[in-house]
């Protein structure tokens, strides 16, 4: 069975003037273990795809499965486990709270478990180390460069050990140096750890060189 | 979790500051609104001592008339009324109350030798044989029978029954049965003459006093009789059944209390429950604290409305961050409770330094307490009838959690709307490309 099962998916999004179809009919399955790019114009739904297989976002119709489980009618609570133990995100913004140091940003997913401080420090230092910023635990992100940024939000999605990493345009908002570096480390945590990584992206150099190209356009998956 | 929140309000501590400032004088000027307000209602409201919730006062009128009404007549009827009152299904039983009995509004007080300044007692007179324990609900203290309603035992005209405090402050450690109310003070020149046969539970004579020591002094016909020069003050009280209200009773019988219970020239009329009378008898201390009430809630909801609008304000940045954290496993419910949590740590560190201001005020002006017989009461009444308001430390940390209890309820309510609304705000919509 796949990782990640999604079937006859649809997102309509409704205003009072207009419906417009972000997604048609879309079928796509994720082995464990596999580095899948999602490669399309803008506009063609691949973000709102992400969104969806990332429970940050419900489909019109069609159904959802990770992991063996149907995701379809959780409650709040259990979505929010559900993501917190399953999925990681990687943002094209980084998305890091700035009231907040580095450790502390990296510490925020395992703040939703129980888990004792001296725990969540201990595997937040481990994950800084293996992104190689350990010595920047105590800066605060407007101190960081993007790249360094980027790696913290790496760290911060895979502290919680998920199998899972959304990753939506991450090399977006970073030159090429830094790209490459953070797409070094995606392709570590893929072939080390066996993460299954679903990525977004508009860069063809780096979609080559994942294992699967998923090509979208106008809300239509067109291989 | 409370790290979290306490570095989110480092951060924010610019945008915080306002609200920061209005919470501490909100802090401070509600504990000192709220303080006189909380003592009166602690006083008002209080246990009595007595059964004023089973009670039913009815007053006695007099038809006027060319012909001459003795005093003799005149008490004669009044124990007809008495007697015709007791006989409703209803009424366990009835005593008269005259003007030296609770609630009156005429301060009856007597002095005592004690210490280097000598004590006040307040003097409630009752009728030989007429059940005035045990209409009230006044219980026994201390000996065979404590707890239980008194028995009033046959009483000469020189016996006294007391109330507790009143007892150990004249017989401080020893039974004060069958000691005289002045009988350790040498210099006392009244005489020993009232001598003390019964103990009971502390009362309240009027709410705006502290601590009420009571002589109960027995009252027989004759002496009722030479004192009964008209009805003015002088009242009938019925103690209803158990299970019966006396507003039902008042209710229901008002108009066959006025038709029927007349003897001669004396009749009843205006019944009502206890209570009510004794909220009337209270009404000028009960209208100052509406006042007083009326102007903390003022300061409540000022601050209620101050933290809405300042989280609301909030929502933009506030809502990107709820979406990652809802990215990273937060429940709709963990985040609305981390911006109400971050709302309770101001409030209580707020709360902190305006009690702290106020302490050092109050240290040196003093604090609410009740109205006393003497300027200064004796110590070792103080010390008979303890009330937490006369505790500093008491009073100031019962007052501070009223204050701290308020405060939280209106930053709760007040963060609540912004909370949900953020919590709810989707996290695709929160994390949008700008």
């Amino acid at each position: 069975m796949s990782l990640i099962e999604l079937k006859e998916i649809n997102k309509i999004y409704r205003t009072d003037e207009i419906e417009t179809l972000a997604l048609e009919n879309v079928n796509l399955s994720i082995e464990k273990g596999e580095f899948v790019s999602v490669m399309g114009p803008s506009g063609c739904g691949k973000s709102t795809l992400l969104n969806i297989v990332g429970l940050l976002d419900n489909p019109s119709s069609g159904s959802i499965t990770i992991d063996g489980v149907e995701v379809g009618n959780m409650s709040d609570r259990r979505l929010a486990r559900f993501r917190n133990e399953k999925l990681g995100f990687v943002f094209q913004s980084f998305h890091l709270i700035n009231s907040l140091n580095v450790i502390d940003n990296v510490e925020l997913p395992l703040i939703y478990r129980s888990m004792s401080a001296s725990e969540r420090r201990r595997r937040a230092k481990d994950v800084l180390e293996r992104v190689g910023l350990s010595h920047r635990m105590f800066h605060t992100p407007s101190q960081l460069s993007g790249g360094q940024c980027q790696r913290v939000a790496i760290a911060r999605a895979i502290v919680g050990n998920p199998e899972i990493i959304l990753a939506d345009e991450p090399t977006g908002n970073l030159d090429s140096k830094m790209g490459s570096e953070v797409m070094a480390l995606l392709h570590t945590l893929n072939r080390e750890d066996g993460r299954t990584i679903m990525m977004v992206t508009h860069n063809e150099e780096q979609a080559t060189g994942t294992d699967r190209i998923v090509r979208f356009f106008d809300g239509r998956r067109v291989n | 979790m409370i790290k979290l929140i306490f570095k989110n309000i480092l951060a924010n501590r610019g945008r915080y500051l306002p609200v920061m400032v209005e919470l501490i004088l909100i802090a401070a000027v509600a504990w000192l609104v709220l303080e006189p307000v909380i003592v009166q209602k602690y006083l008002l409201d209080r246990h009595p001592g007595y059964e004023p919730d089973r009670l039913v006062r009815i007053e006695v009128g007099e038809r006027s008339s060319a012909e001459e009404y003795s005093r003799a007549d005149r008490y004669a009827d009044l124990l007809r009324l008495l007697s015709r009152l007791r006989s409703f299904p209803e009424v366990e039983s009835a005593t008269i109350a005259t003007s030296k009995s609770f609630e009156s509004r005429n301060i009856n007080a007597n002095s005592y030798p004690c210490d280097s300044t000598g004590g006040a007692y307040f003097e409630v007179d009752f009728v030989k044989g007429q059940d005035f324990f045990k209409t009230f609900g006044i219980r026994s203290s201390g000996g065979p029978d404590d707890g239980k309603v008194f028995s009033e035992p046959p009483l000469g005209d020189h016996d006294r029954i007391v109330s507790r405090g009143m007892a150990q402050v004249m017989h401080p450690g020893v039974n004060p049965i069958d000691h005289y109310i002045n009988e350790y003070s040498e210099t006392y020149t009244h005489g020993r003459k009232d001598l003390i046969v019964g103990v009971v539970e502390d009362a309240v004579y009027l709410p705006r006093f502290s601590r009420s020591a009571i002589v109960y002094i027995p009252k027989s016909d004759e002496d009722m009789e030479k004192n009964m020069g008209g009805f003015y003050n002088t009242s009938l009280i019925a103690r209803m059944k158990p299970g019966v209200s006396p507003a039902d009773f008042v209710r229901d019988n008002y108009e066959t209390i006025g038709r029927d219970l007349r003897s001669g020239r004396a009749y009843a009329h205006s019944p009502m429950t206890f209570s009510e009378y004794r909220d009337i008898q209270s009404i000028d201390m009960r209208k100052g604290n509406f006042l007083m009430s009326a102007l903390a809630l003022f300061l409540i909801v000022n601050l209620f409305l101050c933290v809405t609008g300042s989280f609301y304000l909030q929502t933009r940045d506030r809502s990107r961050d709820a979406g990652i954290m809802r990215a990273f496993g937060a429940s709709r419910a963990s985040i609305m409770l981390n911006l109400i949590a971050e709302g309770w740590m101001m409030t209580i560190l707020a709360w902190i330094i305006g009690c702290a201001g106020v302490y050092f005020w109050v240290e040196k002006d003093g604090l609410t307490k009740g109205q006393e017989l003497m300027d200064q009461p004796s110590q070792r009444l103080v010390e008979a009838i303890p009330l937490w308001i006369d505790n500093f430390g008491q009073h100031f940390a019962i007052v501070s959690a009223v204050v701290l209890g308020l405060m939280l309820l209106s930053v709760t309510l007040g963060i609540w709307l912004p909370a949900r609304h953020i919590s709810r705000v989707s996290p695709v919509d929160a994390l949008r490309e700008e």
